[in-house]
């Protein structure tokens, strides 16, 4: 039966009106306060409390000064609250605009669905009765569907078309990266011939690197001249003048001596002859592909030439802190070189440079991306590369252990231990804390590593099913070295400290055998040259003492020019890198 | 009507505690201090979860109740009332979670990997509403749904779409069902989820893009008719099949049309089929080369999409994180791009190298060729399957409620004057 229904559509126009301003003022509330939470969002989005650059720039400030000013520390804590409570504040807002949000939602549904209540439209038969025309409707219907299909295989085949087809390989990439950095032309090797690197002992007669053979500050040369003084001249065979900036230690291989140095606009390489102490040649840096045109932020202490350069014959490298990394031969001639990508590092990038074989690994110290990569010694492309979990402002050491070679590296918590050839870890030990910048020691089996505010720790090394291990056996707190490396010699771990102490710790047991005050202080590492010590004061005095249980005092020379690179120690002389000049000590001289 | 206002006062006093518990949702990295000071330690409050029965109580028995109020009752108020409920429990109040609509990602998981636990709660919230369709029609959109019952109540000013664009329009959800099939199947995640553009309401928390999303679609509701149901759902789809086989679904005239045409306005989700009285503009003979003709292209067209697909896979595998992920690093390790992104900072402090990331998203991609050709031969058969159905002669005399797209709101109903008293059978 036919049913009136005619209730359904009743007009109320009192109520009808009521409801639809009740619908207008909801409508515009919510707008309102849309605009408003979408204001404040992005506000929000602007504003990054912890990372606000007025707030960094003073904590950055108060870390590289040395007095604890509360004034200072009394603003970074006003503004860090402020940034913090704006912050806080801007969050209240949106939940608070997200509970008005809904509240007006739901007066806007109501008054809306009321007013379709109290004005209903009463249907009628349609002017135009779509019951007409369904054939030529279902044809279009038909070709709309076509063209739909035609519109989604058209974008398919554009997703693909503008789509880089695959992912490249890791030896793809690293060509390709290796590739981009050579743009600039002249920069890349092009020769293929084989070119054979010294083996492990080949490098026990020079001084390639950082601290020696290894980068642990032992020299191999039979005897080190004892005495000397350099306002004299006695047993000085030659003394250059300086004009290198830049806080890099020497490194020598047979009559070449080679350091680096850089200014905020140049970076050079200097080869010296190590007979007469004449300039062979100096290489200024071009600017390769991504080296940047403004320097990076260094510290005065740190500079842009902090890491020592590498000699691995017939090349040598050198990195700087906006991450440019060269490779020149024996003659000047650059072979390769990149940049890396300015490392994100307050001090400065200071980790030097070691190499093994046919690779030369950088330790990378960039905090956003703390990395060990191993490059192709001849060609500079990527093989391996391995993250880091964060940077230091120290240098990797090789040490052949049970003849196994193994790289040590120290970061800010760990100390880790790598497989050279593919950058396997072999073991990490987490014993650090703070910016560490002393690198690791070695002797009797056992890897020392200590930075001051924190703990120093040996790490016995072992084996366990074939794979090279370690464990923490002894921890010692007291006086420990912040800027010079210890020094594994005989049956003991020897620091110096940039407060001027020396000090001798039992390599097995820890036990703390004397502590030595002198004047100064030590920057450059000391270095083991059979039974005796030399340390390097800032002030330029050497003392030479033994590695002995009690302290022997054997010489102290001084040079009078103030010192901070480590000296290098081969062919029974002594090389120094001081502020004003450049030394050869011999005895005989 | 009072009832149906006593549900919305409910549905206010359990927003209320249901906004306040997210309050402390926000996450803020902690203050550094360096005076020894010891964060305390984080203590995380144990589950407190509804009891599942409860949920699967509460579905089936709207169910039932959207299927009487429907198909017996015929009365869309109490339909309403009954829609109110379930955006408050499903939606604000058990937070958009369980939900059918997601549900079919985790069967689909299930079944490409037998050790993916499927809960049976979660099983039955994928199965009643299907049940439900193959009986009652989509009973399930028209009440039980939480997105459908939020677009139901904002749709207040609904405009009809040109029927032609509105079918064209419904290929989407076929698409979004292959592409969230796909994402599962290769292990990428649910994209239902991800994309939820309502969830966001519901938890009185999100992206903002997510909010953006629903509220333009909220928005859009009100004058086109449930966006998100008509034109994306991909549950709608394994709706729409289980509702075209349906056993009792809903008549607009209870008895016999009077064609009084008066519900041809009434619908605005373009779900009421017209009487087709007008000739076939073809022959039977004509027609039926036609159909043949359309019949042979279809494996055709099927490879030809597939391989279209195949081809495509790149862009497409671009759904798995780890390929975007591939992507940013060499991007940044190319020097293309500043800085990084929260994913490649975690992945540089990770263990994982990029050798070992390439090796995997390479892996990924070969995957995806597979898969993205699936997904071709699909759309390639939901499209010549839509042309081959409206190549088919049919007539239709009364104006009926189409079983596939029709979602049971019975608005309808109050157009048709036809209708038959309580315990009346006559015409």
């Amino acid at each position: 039966m036919l049913r009136n229904k005619s209730h359904h559509f009743i007009k109320k126009p009192f109520l009808f009106q009521l409801s639809a301003i009740a619908a207008v003022v909801s409508a515009l509330f919510i707008l309102i306060v849309s605009t408003l939470m979408i204001a404040n969002y992005i506000q929000i989005l602007a504003l990054d409390p912890v990372d606000q650059p007025e707030l960094l720039a003073l904590r950055e400030e108060y870390a590289h000064s040395s007095e604890m000013d509360p004034e200072m520390i009394a603003r970074i804590r006003a503004l860090d609250f402020l940034s913090r409570k704006a912050y806080f504040t801007s969050q209240t807002h949106l939940i608070t605009g997200g509970k008005l949000l809904l509240g007006a939602a739901i007066v806007f549904l109501v008054s809306m669905r009321l007013a379709g209540r109290w004005n209903p439209q009463a249907p009628g038969p349609p002017q135009v009765s779509l019951s007409k025309g369904h054939w030529s409707r279902q044809s279009l219907l038909r070709e709309l569907v076509i063209l739909a299909g035609l519109v989604l295989m058209i974008v398919a085949a554009l997703a693909a078309l503008f789509t880089p087809l695959n992912l490249p390989t890791a030896e793809e990439l690293a060509a390709e990266l290796a590739e981009d950095g050579g743009e600039a032309g002249e920069t890349v090797a092009t020769s293929e011939e084989d070119i054979v690197f010294p083996d492990w002992e080949a490098l026990q007669k020079q001084w390639p690197s950082f601290r020696g053979p290894g980068g642990y500050g032992r020299a191999r040369t039979e005897k080190a001249p004892l005495q000397w003084d350099g306002e004299t001249g006695k047993n000085i065979r030659w003394k250059t003048a300086l004009e290198a900036p830049g806080f890099n230690s020497p490194v020598v291989w047979g009559d070449s001596l080679f350091f680096s140095s850089a200014t905020d606009t140049e970076r050079k390489i200097h080869c010296y002859d190590t007979e007469e102490g004449e300039l062979k040649w100096e290489l200024q840096l071009p600017a390769f592909p991504g080296t940047p045109d403004t320097p990076p932020r260094v510290s005065d202490d740190t500079g842009h030439a902090a890491p020592t350069m590498v000699v691995h014959y017939p090349f040598v490298y050198a990195i700087f802190a906006n991450g440019d990394l060269v490779c020149c031969d024996f003659s000047g001639e650059v072979v390769w070189g990149k940049n890396l990508g300015v490392p994100e590092n307050h001090y400065g990038h200071s980790s030097s440079l070691i190499a093994w074989e046919e690779l030369l690994y950088i330790q990378f110290d960039d905090k956003k991306n703390p990395r060990l990569t191993a490059l192709n010694a001849q060609t500079g492309n990527v093989v391996w590369e391995t993250k880091r979990k964060t940077i230091s402002w120290a240098s990797p050491s090789i040490i052949l252990h049970e003849n196994r070679p193994q790289l040590i590296l120290a970061s800010e918590k760990d100390v880790d231990s790598y497989n050279l050839s593919n950058g396997a870890l072999y073991w990490s030990v987490e014993c650090l804390d703070g910016e560490v910048a002393p690198s690791p020691a070695w002797t009797k089996a056992h890897v020392f590593v200590g930075q001051d505010y924190s703990i120093a720790t040996a790490i016995k090394l072992s084996e366990e099913g074939g794979t090279p291990a370690g464990e923490a056996v002894w921890e010692w707190d007291d006086s420990l070295t912040d800027i010079a490396s210890p020094v594994g010699a005989q049956d003991y771990f020897i620091m110096a400290t940039s407060r001027g102490e020396i000090v001798c710790l039992d390599a097995l047991t820890g036990e703390d055998h004397w502590l030595e005050d002198y004047d100064d202080g030590f920057h450059a590492s000391p270095i083991s040259v059979g039974d005796l010590v030399y340390a390097l004061e800032t002030n330029g005095d050497m003392h030479i003492f033994k590695a002995s249980s009690d302290y022997e005092l054997v010489a102290r020379n001084a040079l009078g020019d103030k010192a901070s690179a480590t000296p290098a120690f081969v062919n029974n002389r002594i090389y120094l890198r001081t502020h004003a000049y450049l030394w050869c000590v011999e005895e005989g001289s | 009507m009072r009832r149906y206002y006593s549900t919305l006062l409910v549905s206010l006093l359990v927003l209320i505690p249901a906004v306040h518990a997210q309050d402390g949702a926000f996450r803020f990295p902690m203050p550094e201090f360096e005076s020894g000071y010891h964060h305390p330690e984080q203590v995380f409050p144990g589950a407190d979860l509804t009891n599942p029965r409860v949920d699967v109580l509460v579905l089936a028995v709207v169910l039932a109740l959207s299927a009487w109020f429907v198909l017996r009752r015929r009365n869309r108020r109490e339909l309403l009332a009954l829609t109110v409920f379930s955006l408050v429990y499903f939606g604000f109040w058990r937070q958009g979670c369980v939900c059918s609509v997601g549900s079919l990602q985790n069967i689909a998981a299930s079944l490409v990997d037998p050790t993916f636990p499927v809960p049976w709660v979660v099983l039955l919230f994928f199965l009643l509403p299907l049940i439900a369709a193959l009986f009652f029609g989509r009973v399930f959109c028209a009440a039980a749904c939480p997105l459908g019952a939020i677009q139901e109540l904002f749709t207040l000013w609904p405009l009809q779409l040109p029927r032609p664009l509105d079918r064209v329009l419904r290929l989407f959800p076929y698409l979004y069902l292959g592409l969230a099939l796909l994402s599962v199947f290769l292990d990428s995640g649910f994209l239902i989820c991800a994309y939820d553009p309502f969830i966001g309401f519901f938890r009185q928390g999100g992206s903002f893009n997510m909010l953006l999303a629903g509220a333009l679609l909220l928005t859009a509701g009100i004058f086109i008719g449930r966006p998100y149901c008509r034109y994306l759902c991909p549950y709608g789809v394994l709706l729409s099949w289980m509702s075209t086989f349906s056993k009792w679904h809903l008549r607009i005239p209870e008895k016999a049309c009077i064609q009084c045409k008066l519900c041809e306005e009434a619908c605005p989700y373009g779900a009421i089929d017209f009487p087709v009285t007008e000739a076939a503009p073809l022959t039977r003979h004509a027609g039926a080369r036609q159909l043949m003709l359309f019949t042979v292209l279809t494996p055709l067209v099927i490879l030809l999409c597939a391989w279209i697909g195949m081809m495509s896979h790149v862009y497409l595998a671009r759904i798995h994180s780890d390929i975007r992920l591939t992507e940013r690093i060499l991007a940044e390790e190319r020097g293309e791009v500043e800085g990084m992104t929260i994913e490649s900072e975690a992945f540089r402090s990770g263990n994982t190298t990029i050798p070992a990331l390439l090796e995997s998203a390479g892996k990924i991609q070969e995957q995806y060729k597979r898969g993205s050709a699936w997904l071709g031969a699909f759309m390639g058969l939901v499209i010549m399957v839509m042309i081959i159905r409206l190549s088919l002669v049919r007539h239709r005399v009364d104006y009926e409620a189409n079983k596939t797209h029709c979602v049971s709101c019975a608005r309808c109903f109050a157009y048709c004057p036809v209708e038959e008293e309580a315990g009346c059978v006559t015409q």
